[in-house]
């Protein structure tokens, strides 16, 4: 079977002594920064992308998936804990897993956490690996007009299932788009909108640009707001859940990796809707629904089944079209290209050391971080005495050694701190920053396939229409503008979010 | 009533002078057909939608204006102290190196928080430096200067 030689592959990576290593670093480091409020999986791996460089490349991608996968798992921790989501995904898990802690149920809640996610991850590595080869033999036929219709109807659907203006999120992926741009060019070498800056010849430097967006702006939001956080127990005991705990987190867990699995897979998707629109399903489904936020165990575990599920299937169109779906894949993406790694259909077949490996290790990590989770819950709980106020220098100052290193230039930290006040200023005005750094990574790819395809049909704007499989897409893509406009449709998608707020 | 910037209208305004300024600096780059584009045929489309996008949501913010918007409001303090110490650190970490440098940035960046003694700051900054310098030029290796130029034979 191709699959099981593939699988066996795929274990011979991901357990090398070196590749394990690379998995452990990588949970300890999510789930110690899943755990810590104020510190998203985005800013932290922008900060250790430039110190993979020197890694193997198989390395340093198990090593940044397992960072994102393992602040899933700690975000729980933090909400169940002090009420403070640790990971925007997390938002609703504060909900009843708060509750829960209040009332001496610390210890089931986190074990409902940590099973439901466990379980999650490895049902969706399981698709991943059953799915990603199918979708990328599809994309095999995909041709410059194909590409660009994808990337549209991935840009627009991102923007769709986004929290938020989509008017203002639409504009922000155009401005991502344009700075793409920025340096030269790749068809014809010229120069284009550096200012004359010769630090920007070779492109705004894409770590500069992620730490400055995310890590700065974040940490200018935040610090200055002694944010106290009181812990509701300093003791966790009691962990394993009861058999009538078990009775109701089961099914619950079974639909948040449904459905988590599959909003993964969308455009948008990703772990923080995944985590909202399970803890709705569960509360409509469930028979004790008016009994959701204080402190039923179905309103910790379907979430972070849901959000842990997404985490891992928003792999598949990042590693099979190049297409990703939110933030933390756009960011994979550019830890890919930066290993000279052309994500696509022909990766899985050009390289499937790195696929395989990076397959089987999610599931090695996420067995992992169930001993971490559980057993050690001790140690995340001590961690989250640390006051942001120390924390907040050292991110500044690894974030600033870190863009140094990748061009050995300080004109490179100064870019990073302009953007951080230009994402501290777009986080006041509302505009989502997420959907500019897709545009942003999309941008030149866009713009190749644009070209490639009008080169192609000798002018003719034609071609993306009269391809059927450009016109799906493009469809698709109208149909998703169109639904927005529906006033109803547009309300049911603002009830969705508000509903844990 | 007080008089506020109002945050719908500043966005369009961005948006505008972003898609504006692309779409200008793009005429200066040979622009070309569809069939064979210059370097100024994407941006110029591109800039030219973001510049369209932004004046339609101007026209609307000002029409119909969001009643649940709440007004800007912008923490200075904390914007400019981070700033500053990513500066600082730019600034100092070629001639001064990495302890002075980092030493510099934690204290500047505690400016940020009401309440945050120096010597606290300066002994985080000390810490951090040396936590730096073994991790990052010692443990992975990479080149930085660790102490001022001049002291350096």
């Amino acid at each position: 079977m191709d699959l099981l030689a593939n699988l066996t592959l795929g274990f011979q990576v991901a357990l090398s002594l070196d590749n394990l290593t690379y998995a452990i670093i990588g949970v300890v480091l999510g789930t110690a920064i899943g755990v810590l409020p104020g510190l998203g999986p985005v800013p932290t791996i922008a900060m250790l992308l430039p110190l993979t460089y020197t890694l193997p490349t198989e390395g340093a991608v198990i090593m940044l998936a397992g960072v994102f996968y393992g602040s899933q798992y700690g975000g729980s921790t933090t909400s169940i804990l002090v009420n403070i989501p640790g990971e925007s995904s997390s938002v609703v898990t504060c909900l009843d897993g708060y509750q829960m802690a209040r009332r001496g149920r610390a210890g089931p809640a986190l074990a409902a956490a940590a099973l439901g996610s466990f379980f999650a991850g490895t049902v969706s590595t399981v698709l991943l690996a059953a799915f990603a080869p199918l979708l990328s033999r599809l994309a095999f036929q995909f041709g410059p007009a194909e590409y660009f219709s994808l990337m549209v109807l991935g840009l627009i659907g991102a923007v769709a299932l986004a929290h938020g203006a989509i008017l203002r999120a639409i504009c922000m992926i155009l401005v991502g788009l344009l700075l793409s741009l920025v340096g030269t060019d790749i068809t014809s070498g010229g120069q284009r909108f550096t200012a004359g800056l010769s630090g920007l010849f070779d492109g705004i430097e894409f770590v500069a640009l992620v730490m400055g967006l995310f890590g700065v702006a974040e940490i200018i939001s935040n610090a200055g707001r002694s944010n106290d956080r009181e812990l509701v127990t300093k003791k966790v005991t009691g962990l394993w859940p009861t058999r009538e705990d078990f009775r109701h987190m089961t099914p619950a867990i079974l639909r948040g990796t449904a459905l988590g699995s599959v909003l993964g897979l969308l455009p948008g998707g990703g772990a923080t809707l995944s985590s909202f629109a399970a803890y709705a399903l569960e509360k409509k489904v469930s028979r004790r629904g008016r009994d959701f936020g204080t402190g039923v165990i179905e309103g910790v575990a379907a979430p972070e089944s849901a959000n842990n599920a997404a985490a891992q299937t928003s792999f598949i169109p990042m590693l099979t079209l190049g297409l990703p779906s939110n933030a933390v894949m756009a960011l994979m993406l550019g830890a890919l290209m930066l290993h000279n790694i052309q994500p696509g259909p022909q990766v899985i077949t050009s390289n499937p050391t790195l696929f395989w490996g990076l397959v089987v290790s999610m599931w090695i990590g996420n067995g992992l971080l169930l001993i971490l989770n559980l057993p050690m819950i001790f140690v995340w709980v001590k961690l989250l005495t640390v006051p942001y106020r120390y924390l907040y220098p050292s991110i500044i100052v690894i974030s600033c050694i870190g863009v140094y290193s990748v061009s050995n230039d300080v004109f490179t930290i100064i870019l990073m701190a302009g953007f951080g006040v230009i994402g501290y200023l777009l986080l006041r005005l509302d505009c989502e920053i997420a959907p500019m750094l897709l545009g942003f990574v999309l941008g030149q790819s866009l713009e190749a396939y644009f070209r490639r395809a009008l080169l192609v049909s000798d002018g003719s704007f034609s071609v993306f229409f009269v391809r059927p499989l450009s016109l799906t897409l493009l469809l698709l893509a109208a149909g998703i503008m169109i639904m927005f406009a529906v006033p109803a449709f547009k309300k049911k998608r603002e009830e969705v979010f508000q509903e844990a707020e | 009533m007080r008089r506020t910037i109002r945050k719908e209208v500043l966005a369009s305004l961005l948006f505008v002078a972003v898609g504006g300024t692309f779409a200008v600096a793009s005429l200066n780059h040979p622009i070309g057909t569809a069939a064979s584009m210059g370097r100024g045929f994407f941006p110029l489309c591109v800039g030219a939608i973001l510049l369209m996008l932004g004046v339609l949501m101007l026209i609307r913010s000002l029409v119909v204006p969001d009643r649940k918007e709440t007004p800007l409001s912008v923490d200075l303090r904390p914007l400019a102290a981070i700033v500053a110490s990513i500066v600082a650190f730019a600034v100092l970490l070629p001639w001064a190196g990495l302890y002075a440098a980092t030493i510099a940035t934690v204290l500047v960046a505690s400016r940020a928080e009401a309440g945050f003694n120096l010597l606290p700051a300066a002994i985080l900054g000390f810490g951090l430096a040396v936590a730096g310098h073994l991790s990052f030029v010692v443990g992975i290796g990479l080149t930085l200067p660790l102490w001022p130029s001049i002291l350096q034979p």
